[in-house]
């Protein structure tokens, strides 16, 4: 289970003057799950392909710093692996359902990168029923992939990212195009590769309300930079810096802050605030606490 | 014209041979209607292909796609009849020109084998799924792979980019703008079409080798999933057909 | 613009039933009528039905069987590009749209397209990029513009049409939070304006807080055609339907449990309820049985 250590890393994009990326610190420990949020140009989706190896293996650019990955055995940096070879390490989901599916039926889909790194054929029959299983989609095996919804095609996405079993996933934005129950089923899917299975998750969202709660880390990125990360309940205690990057706070977190500002919890970096709540649930129980006197 | 060349999926001795097999098949009957100069061999070839397609479960299928066949039969047939002058004049046309015993014979000699030629075809594709043909291409016959996952590719995005097309000329004729146009501003008028497509394929095609690459594609030592070996049956069945083109040969 | 007064019925489908050459059922017996000046939200599942009725009232689709009529006319015995003057139409994905080089020529391309040229086209391109805040950007090519600027792009290529309708397939999909919130405010002038205007739409945002209206599709019926609020307030619709509630508005209804009501739905003003009431001393008569427990990891 590799570690991800983002060493100083800078990059522009040919013909441009200004970086897409400056400085990037960041430390991501095996097993973690870590949500990277900012508005459109922070930089999100250019971190993510410096992790993967798109940035310098595929899009060329000015870059600096660099991406290791790190092992008991040593580490190595992205930059030095190619692209199909970081394959079996890091599986990659992007945002269009369309454009990353190849092949006209979901098995053949899901064979494809076991075939790409010559599995033994005897062994894929297995190896696909396992991922499939991973991603809740066992049925839509025979399935022509040009006749699944949006949120089937980002879980076959997924599944087959997952069949090389590489122990990080990275997900650019994989619910944008999808309706309420597709996001809902992406997310849960990662949820739970997550918790049971122990993947390393690196999303990009919009969507943070719906990654709050299941996230352990949250990255909010502007112009370029990390602005703050943390752990959820930490980075939502400052909305002043959601407020001024124009980033939505969620609603939960919004509740405690005009609480405060009522009058009715102390600060929140006093010693005796409660913890921001993440999800409605929870803003239901504090604002029930605070009725009831407890 | 309702030609079908979908594969349709069953499980017949036909759909069980092996691609190969059946490709091989197809060109033997290729073969053996070029040797055929008369209608009655091409006319018994013919029920012999409905026969094996009647094994197959695709008959229906490939009576459908005869029936849209004749059309393109009589068209052969009037032209030749037209056309070859040898032979003993039954009616005289104008300029010379007259409908022979020999040209009737010749139209409908070619019509034939036009049908079981193309007939032979479709069996071939309504019983093979196209990756099995693709795959066997590239391991027996060594053809590339990257052709190979180029074709089957292709065929994956025949429907995307079908849609693709109805999209934007809905959202083109929103705009109030006119596809069918004098056929003087034809062309122009098929712009707004045209060039958002050609970008949104292009866009596509660049997301699609990235998505590719972090799967893995281009290394060394590809496997390949699902390879079938032709087996003894298919050995025996091109032995046949190789004895068959042999004889009639001979005979013919 | 002001052709139609403000209430007239603007947009009529009349058992309007659309069956796919597939033989897919798309619309069943749907009956709705659109007036002028308002502001409706089509909701529900991929697939349920939403693009293929909108597609009804700019005549892009006729109906298998029933009538729609728009401004009067039944679309069947009009063209696209008349009925182009009445309605325009925004979809989802600007690359399907956009072939110019220069913004300014792509948003001339609908008005042109209507016979327009001139002073009164370079007008009408000009008040059109304003409205999207897109004004600096017209002699720039399109394919430069970030996802935002380009679909905010799209929507001036139909405002320059000035259409008394405007339909608009997922205005905020794949935008950050501050681009939807500019397209949201970008809708709420052009309806005070008084456009009519229709959305289509998963960003249950969107219609909490600009939609007057909402139709709810589900397998090609009209499953309710009434207020958010009133959608809001029937859990089970909203799961038949595969909808969320917009998370203030579930918090809304939580906190209603405690008998906390606030005037409007902000985090804000619930928060101000909340601080009233404690001010009044602890309460006795507090629901003892929470809905559900709150998971705190």
């Amino acid at each position: 289970m590799p570690k991800i250590t983002i060493d100083n890393l800078s990059f522009a994009y040919p013909d441009t003057s200004t970086e897409a990326l400056k400085e990037i610190q960041l430390t991501i420990e095996p097993g973690e799950f870590v949500a990277i949020t900012g508005a459109t140009g922070a930089g999100k989706s250019t971190l993510l392909r410096c992790i993967n190896g798109i940035i310098p293996h595929f899009q060329p650019g000015t870059l600096q710093g660099a991406v290791y990955l790190e092992t008991s055995a040593g580490r190595s940096a992205v930059g030095r692996v190619s692209t199909p070879h970081l394959a079996r390490y890091i599986g990659s989901v992007f945002d269009d359902p369309e454009g990353q599916i190849v092949s006209p039926i979901v098995e053949e889909e899901i064979a494809f990168a076991l075939e790409n790194t010559g599995v033994d054929p005897t062994q894929m029959d297995e190896r696909i029923q396992h991922a499939l299983d991973d991603c809740g989609i066992a049925h839509l095996r025979q399935h022509p992939t040009n006749r699944l919804s949006g949120g089937q095609k980002q879980r076959v996405a997924i599944a087959a990212a997952l069949a090389l079993a590489p122990s990080i996933l990275i997900l650019d934005e994989p619910t944008s195009e999808l309706d309420p129950d597709g996001t809902e089923a992406v997310l849960h899917v990662l949820s739970e590769l997550h918790r049971q299975r122990g993947i390393t998750v690196i999303i990009v969202e919009q969507k943070i309300n719906l990654l709050a709660p299941l996230c352990d880390r949250l990255v909010l990125m502007d112009q370029g930079r990390i602005v703050l990360e943390g752990p959820p309940r930490q980075v939502l205690r400052q909305a002043d810096v959601f407020t001024q990057l124009g980033i939505e706070l969620p609603v939960p977190a919004r509740l405690m802050h005009a609480l405060v500002k009522e009058g009715a919890l102390p600060p929140l970096d006093s010693p005796g605030a409660p913890p921001v709540p993440l999800t409605v649930d929870e803003a239901y129980t504090l604002s029930q606490a605070l009725l009831t006197g407890s | 014209m309702s030609l079908s060349i979908e594969y349709i999926p069953a499980t017949s001795p036909v759909h069980k041979l092996h691609a190969l097999t059946k490709l091989a098949g197809a060109l033997t009957v290729l073969t053996l209607s070029m040797l055929m100069g008369t209608p009655v061999p091409l006319v018994i070839l013919q029920l012999a292909l409905l026969g094996i397609a009647a094994v197959a479960n695709v008959h229906q299928e490939l009576l459908g796609a005869m029936k849209g066949l004749l059309k393109v039969a009589v068209v052969l047939i009037v032209l030749q009849v037209l056309f070859y002058s040898e032979g003993t004049a039954l009616v005289p046309l104008f300029a010379g020109l007259a409908i022979t015993d020999q040209g009737i014979l010749f139209g409908v000699t070619m019509a034939l084998r036009m049908l079981v030629i193309v007939s032979s075809f479709l069996l071939f594709l309504m019983t093979t799924p196209t990756r099995s043909t693709v795959l066997s291409l590239v391991e027996y016959l060594k053809v590339p792979y990257d052709y190979a996952f180029l074709f089957i590719t292709a065929l994956r995005f025949i429907p995307t980019f079908i849609e693709e097309v109805h999209l934007i000329r809905q959202a083109q004729e929103a705009r109030a703008h006119d596809f069918s146009g004098g056929a003087f501003s034809r062309v122009r008028s098929l712009f707004p079409l045209a060039l958002p497509l050609v970008s949104i394929s292009l866009k596509r095609a660049e997301r699609m080798a990235m998505a590719m690459e972090t799967r893995g594609f281009g290394l060394p030592g590809r496997t390949h999933y699902r390879l079938e070996a032709p087996e003894a049956g298919d050995f025996l069945m091109m032995l046949l057909m190789v004895l068959a083109v042999v004889i009639i040969s001979l005979f013919l | 613009m002001d052709v139609f007064p403000a209430g007239h019925p603007l947009l009529q489908a009349q058992q309007l039933k659309h069956t796919f050459r597939t033989g897919r059922c798309a619309l069943q017996s749907v009956n709705v009528t659109i007036h002028a000046g308002e502001m409706v939200a089509i909701i529900g599942r991929n697939g349920a039905g939403k693009t293929t009725l909108t597609k009804h009232f700019n005549g892009l689709l006729k109906p298998t069987a029933g009538t729609v009529l728009v401004g009067g006319q039944d679309t069947r015995r009009v063209s696209v590009a008349q009925l182009a003057r009445t309605v325009s139409y925004v979809f989802q994905n600007p690359d399907h749209q956009i072939f110019h080089g220069r913004l300014f020529d792509e948003v001339a391309f609908g008005p042109r397209n209507l016979g327009l040229s001139g002073k009164e086209l370079d007008q009408r391109v000009a008040s059109a990029l304003d409205a999207v805040n897109l004004a600096a950007y017209v002699d720039r090519d399109p394919a430069e513009l970030s996802r935002g600027q380009r679909k905010r792009a799209t929507i001036a290529s139909v405002l320059a049409m000035k259409t008394p309708v405007l339909i608009l397939d997922e205005p905020t999909s794949g935008q950050d939070y501050q681009e939807s919130r500019q397209i949201m405010a970008i809708l709420q002038q052009l309806h005070q304006q008084g456009h009519t205007i229709l959305l289509i739409t998963h960003d249950m945002e969107l219609v909490q807080e600009q939609a007057q209206r909402v139709l709810v599709l589900g397998d090609g019926q009209l499953l309710l055609d009434g207020s958010p609020d009133e959608l809001f307030r029937q859990a089970s619709l909203l799961q038949i339907a595969g909808l969320r509630r917009p998370p203030i508005i579930d918090l809304q209804h939580r906190l209603e449990e405690l008998g906390l009501t606030a005037s409007v739905p902000t985090a804000e003003s619930l928060a101000a309820a909340l601080a009233s009431r404690i001010q009044q001393g602890p309460s006795v008569h507090v629901d003892p049985t929470p809905g559900r427990n709150a998971a705190c990891p």
